[in-house]
């Protein structure tokens, strides 16, 4: 068999695999939405009236925003400014409506890294044409379309959690990286930088939905983030397959990029 | 039938991975930070009584540093600070059992990982690739890891170890042996494939409706993503064998960066055929649980 002969077997055998894996992302969609339809009913049983003063336009101060380590606090949003000694104290009188809040802001703020993940990918895909990264194999190109989609998704779920909970859709990229990424996408000027900003970007969602799985309270709260951090993982393994790096370097998921639950300013 | 470990080419294969390994111990200081420090936020913000149970935790947290430090051991194993931070409290409360169980189980299922990845780095169509070698290799490593965490962690929550391969998977793996040794590297591709499924949708269940300790299901959280990067892996490994590829199965560290050019478009999706990681292969928590 000649090279040519062979690399077109290997295009049309891996184009059919492709689409086992398109039925295979269809599939699982509607089971994430499935197991969201009941989504709700113990967050909105926990309000209380703490989800209103932080949800009445605390502003978070403290982010920071010159670099993409987040902040190790979930609990930011009771930390903050004057106004955080009452938060917390209605946090402690009110656990109940306290992990509601927590869970929602958290939502929010994974919404928004998804928002701001898709905002990334799509920017990239639209750059490539111009040339802007050099030239754009095939597989870093199907990568992008196909990270990009499930990031789609991910944030479909949040967002349905979200409004399942009372709240409303997250739609902005986080805004406390949104800056930071913009300028570091705009400086960008091979593959290998766009690769490592995207990886930077998985090992961000990856890590703070992996620390929310100690945080949660609520059962569907865990179920999502549970069944979305490995996803990201296999995209950051993608990405360091891509730039030529072993895909599996960490024994245990590091927490230290991981994002504070207040990033999205949502209670 | 049960698969014995064979601590000496445990041990050589140890040392053979070291330096691909290196990274990864290495991070195992983040997890291990992030968990003695949910346990003393947790503690600090709950009442007198749990107040006295950190100080009981502190006290031993301190003592294995001490005992680690001692040894020569400056960083310490992920187990050990998994067992000094554990929550006293919690295990007196009704969500022991069913996480020890859970703990137990995933512990059977990272020793029979390990013993599969021993057996297949015995098989000459592994040895001829360095890549795969390498993978194998530190994978098993990473299993045996994760073994001792969950290990560490039974224990602390008052359980004790499990020592044995996980009952359901094992006579399963045991009795595709002898095909292996006639197959070719598709053949335990596909096997490592399953074993990692099991293990990832095993955890992603459990975080999500199983485990009621917070801090295990955090444990959970670190392995099951790394678990699904195994087995994001060797999906990607898995079509490019049946693509007759297997020139694109390499890193720098083995061979030298994949030619991106030529490699398939298709293959960038590859490691990632779920959008949602699907848990019909979990083992319920008692499937491994030491009786």
């Amino acid at each position: 068999m000649s090279k040519k002969n062979e690399m077109a077997c290997t295009e049309a055998e891996l184009l059919a695999m492709t689409r086992d894996m398109d039925d295979m992302h269809r599939a699982t969609f509607p089971q994430m939405q499935e197991m969201l339809s009941d989504f709700g009913s113990s967050l909105r049983g926990k309000a209380s009236r703490r989800s209103f003063l932080a949800g009445s336009g605390v502003v978070l101060g403290g982010v920071a925003l010159a670099a993409c380590g987040g902040s190790d606090d979930a609990d930011t949003d009771t930390d903050v400014g004057s106004g955080s000694s009452s938060a917390s104290a209605d946090a402690s009188a009110d656990a109940g409506g306290g992990d509601a809040a927590a869970d929602r802001a958290g939502l929010a703020t994974n919404a928004s890294l998804e928002n701001l993940a898709v905002f990334a990918y799509d920017s990239a895909l639209k750059a490539a044409p111009s040339g802007k990264f050099g030239p754009v194999p095939p597989a870093v190109a199907v990568f992008a379309k196909t990270a990009m989609g499930q990031h789609a998704e991910h944030a479909k779920a949040f967002n349905a959690a979200l409004v399942n909970a009372g709240g409303k859709e997250f739609t902005e990229p986080d805004p406390a990286l949104a800056g930071p990424v913009t300028e570091m996408f705009t400086a960008l000027k091979d593959l290998p930088g766009l690769a490592k900003l995207a990886l930077l970007l998985e090992q961000t969602a990856t890590q703070t939905y992996t620390k929310q799985m100690g945080e949660f309270k609520s059962k569907e709260a865990l179920a999502l983030v549970a069944t979305i951090a490995p996803v990201e993982h296999q995209h950051a393994a993608t990405l360091l397959y891509v730039i030529g790096e072993y895909p599996v370097p960490d024994t245990f998921v590091k927490t230290d990029l991981a994002r504070p639950s207040s990033d999205a300013g949502v209670s | 039938m049960e698969l014995r470990l064979d601590e000496a080419r445990f041990a050589e294969l140890m040392e053979e991975s070291q330096d691909l390994h290196s990274d990864a111990m290495r991070s195992c200081s983040e997890p291990l930070n992030r968990i003695v420090e949910a346990g003393q936020e947790r503690r600090a913000a709950s009442d007198y009584d749990e107040q006295l149970h950190h100080e009981l935790a502190e006290t031993r947290r301190r003592a294995v540093t001490k005992s680690l430090a001692g040894a020569g051991l400056a960083v310490g194993t992920f187990a050990a600070f998994v067992a000094a931070t554990a929550s006293p409290a919690f295990a007196q409360d009704g969500g022991k059992d069913i996480d020890i169980d859970a703990l137990q189980t995933a512990v059977s299922l990272e020793l029979l990982a390990v013993e599969t990845y021993k057996t297949a780095l015995t098989l000459d169509y592994v040895k001829a690739n360095k890549t795969i070698t390498a993978f194998a290799q530190t994978t098993m490593m990473q299993h045996a890891e994760h073994g001792k965490a969950f290990n560490a962690k039974a224990v602390a929550l008052g359980g004790k170890e499990q020592t044995m391969t996980n009952p359901k998977y094992t006579p399963v793996v045991t009795g595709m042996v002898p095909a292996l040794k006639k197959g070719g590297p598709l053949d335990v591709v596909k096997l490592a494939i399953t074993l990692e499924d099991v293990a990832t949708s095993t955890y992603v269940k459990n975080i999500a409706e199983n485990v009621t300790d917070p801090e295990t299901r955090f444990l959970f959280g670190t392995v099951a993503s790394v678990e699904s990067q195994h087995l994001g892996t060797l999906n990607a490994v898995k079509a490019l064998l049946e693509a007759n590829a297997p020139q694109f199965i390499t890193v720098k560290a083995t061979g030298g960066a994949v030619d991106l050019a030529k490699l398939p478009g298709p293959a960038g999706a590859a490691f990632v055929p779920e959008t949602f990681k699907k848990t019909d292969l979990a083992s319920p928590p008692e499937e491994g649980a030491v009786a």
